[in-house]
């Protein structure tokens, strides 16, 4: 039998497949049904310090079959009642808090209040494409400096894992400078920035304009992504566990991130509709490496990195 | 795919006090007709004349109708995004995904039907599902006054109303016309509190129920999680969850989730 467990900044995991920020976590009860599909760990969807209502429809639009762009403008209502309402400590898996702020202060205080509350580990959200602040979350991971004070600040309350975004010139640079501020972990790829326009209607198809590409179509990105933050890391010599995202719709896409070198994955569009399809997708994992003999995931973890030394 | 169809106005049709109908063409049509009881999210996508580009949005509305490909909807003025809609006009463009969400059950020979406000156009639309399989429904429909109760001169079968004025019907709450029936099932469609009472009446006389619900949705489709009701996701599992479903549930008749999530209290 395959043995899928890992270890996430001293957290064990039943096993390396996490439902990602964002995606079927809005509120206590369905994370509590996500918990049962057999997720190793749930990262919730990204909390502020003040509520967001989130942004106008439509906020999530499937251009090409299981390709989607979305604007949901981080809904969500604020640490206090975050932190009064939701189950940090009470699940059967580990419950991530994902964290946005504009600067390091306000990050070190959502960092501090999840801690305080019995968060083990938090992931924060370096890269989403598309807050309309000046100095948003966008801009963030594209400034390796900017980035890594953010993991400084935080990593002062808990491990942190830092979310990066895709639309840099190189985001090698950017998971070394977070790892050298004490990273925990890398998880990539956010969405990509992105804008689609209805022709009939002549305006674009989200209600908040910009938005961010995800699903299947991304997959090839993801994968390219997490390979370079693989080699920058090893080439820096940080062992830094590299989470990988984007576009995973089922066991061998784990498969394949897991091949270039990421130590687990988190899944978020594929589910939409379909929340029990998580359930599959772990199944499936133990059944590939069960035809093919491995028992441990570190048996063909990176098996690609050869292809390119 | 899930994407907003742009959807033409072709039709403006039963006016009351508070809304009126309207039938849209959606450019590319739905490939079959959508079963009653399931939703469209459907899309301001320009304001109207005077109005401001911050009405644009998108709403969950019930499909109160199908004819040939056409797809009616009844809007009521409960808001800045539903009042701009019903200032559009016919040739106006909305946007349209759809059908979601899982509708009523059919398999019933003597149905009652009970809505109040907006729960009237989806029991409309099964009304007219029902009399199509050659089985009469009997229709109870409650509101303020006589006009501003949507459609009770359109349903097939018989129409009962209850008005809280008098006006027209019963003089009181709609669920007090529920104590002589004795139907197969009670489908209904309205404001949470009189689906609270529809449900204890059914289970108090062993009459299986199907109610149709409400919540706050951001994307309509199944991502997020905000409309969700305990467990399930009220865009994916519902809006249409039956009696047995919904005896145990902790939330409904308690909470509600505004936008991003923020609980509010039902009794608030």
């Amino acid at each position: 039998m395959a043995n899928l467990r890992i270890t996430l900044a001293g957290l064990d995991l039943d096993n390396p497949i996490m439902l990602a920020s964002g995606i079927l976590d809005s509120t206590p009860g369905i994370l509590q049904r996500m918990a049962e599909t057999g997720a190793g760990a749930l990262i919730t969807k990204s909390i502020s310090l003040k509520p967001r209502p989130g942004y106008p429809g439509p906020t999530t639009v499937e251009i090409a079959p299981g390709t989607w762009i979305n604007a949901m403008g981080l809904p969500n209502p604020g640490l206090e009642e975050f932190l009064n309402e939701f189950p940090l400590t009470t699940l059967s898996v580990p419950v991530i808090p994902n964290l946005v702020a504009d600067t390091p202060d306000e990050f070190a205080k959502l960092a501090a209040g999840v801690a305080a509350a019995g968060a083990k580990i938090a992931e924060i959200n370096l890269s989403c494409p598309h807050p309309k602040a000046a100095y948003g979350g966008s801009l963030t991971a594209q400034d390796p400096e900017a980035a890594a004070a953010v993991v400084a600040a935080t990593t002062k309350h808990l491990p942190v894992i830092a979310k990066l975004t895709p639309n840099v010139a190189d985001i090698g640079t950017v998971a070394v400078a977070c790892a050298r501020a004490g990273a925990a972990a890398i998880s990539a790829i956010n969405t990509l920035a992105a804008l689609d326009v209805d022709p009939e209607l002549e305006r674009p198809l989200l209600g908040n304009g910009f938005g961010g590409l995800s699903g299947v179509a991304i997959r090839p990105i993801g994968l390219r992504k997490v390979l370079e933050i693989v080699q920058a890391l090893n080439h820096a010599n940080f062992d830094t566990p590299v989470i990988g995202m984007g576009g995973i719709s089922s066991a061998e896409d784990v498969v394949r991130y897991l091949l270039c070198g990421a130590h687990s994955v988190q899944i978020g569009t594929s589910l939409t509709g379909d929340p029990e399809h998580m359930s599959a997708i772990t199944r499936g994992l133990a059944e590939w490496m069960d035809r093919k003999g491995y028992r441990e995931l570190a048996d063909f973890r990176g098996r690609i990195l050869e292809w390119f030394s | 795919m899930r994407y907003p169809i742009p959807s033409k106005i072709v039709e403006i049709t039963s006016a009351t006090a508070v809304g009126h109908s309207i039938w849209l063409a959606p450019k590319e049509p739905w490939p079959s007709a959508p079963t009653p009881g399931q939703f469209a999210m459907v899309w301001l996508p320009r304001p109207p004349d005077g109005y401001k580009p911050e009405v644009c949005n998108t709403v969950p509305m019930s499909i109160a109708g199908w004819d040939n490909g056409k797809v009616r909807i009844t809007i009521k003025n409960l808001g800045p995004t539903s009042k701009a809609l019903l200032a559009c006009q016919c040739g106006d463009w909305l946007g349209l995904t759809g059908p979601l969400g899982h509708g009523f059950s059919l398999d019933c020979q003597h149905p009652l039907l009970m809505g109040g406000g907006v729960g009237a156009p989806p029991l409309l639309y099964l009304a007219q599902t029902f009399a199509a399989q050659g089985i009469k429904p009997i229709t109870l429909l409650g509101g303020t006054t006589e006009n501003e109760i949507f459609h009770h001169d359109e349903f097939p079968g018989t129409v009962e109303l209850a008005t809280d004025d008098g006006s027209a019907g019963h003089h009181g709450r709609v669920t007090e016309l529920l104590a002589e029936s004795s139907p197969d099932r009670l489908y209904s469609c309205g404001p949470e509190p009189m689906l609270v009472n529809g449900l204890q009446w059914a289970l108090r006389h062993q009459v299986a129920a199907e109610l149709c619900l409400e919540r706050y949705m951001a994307c309509g489709i199944g991502l997020c999680g905000i409309c969700s009701l305990d467990q399930d996701l009220v865009c994916q599992d519902g809006p249409v969850f039956s009696s047995e479903r919904l005896a145990d549930s902790r939330e409904f008749g308690t909470l509600l989730r505004e936008a991003g999530g923020r609980v509010r209290q039902l009794s608030d």
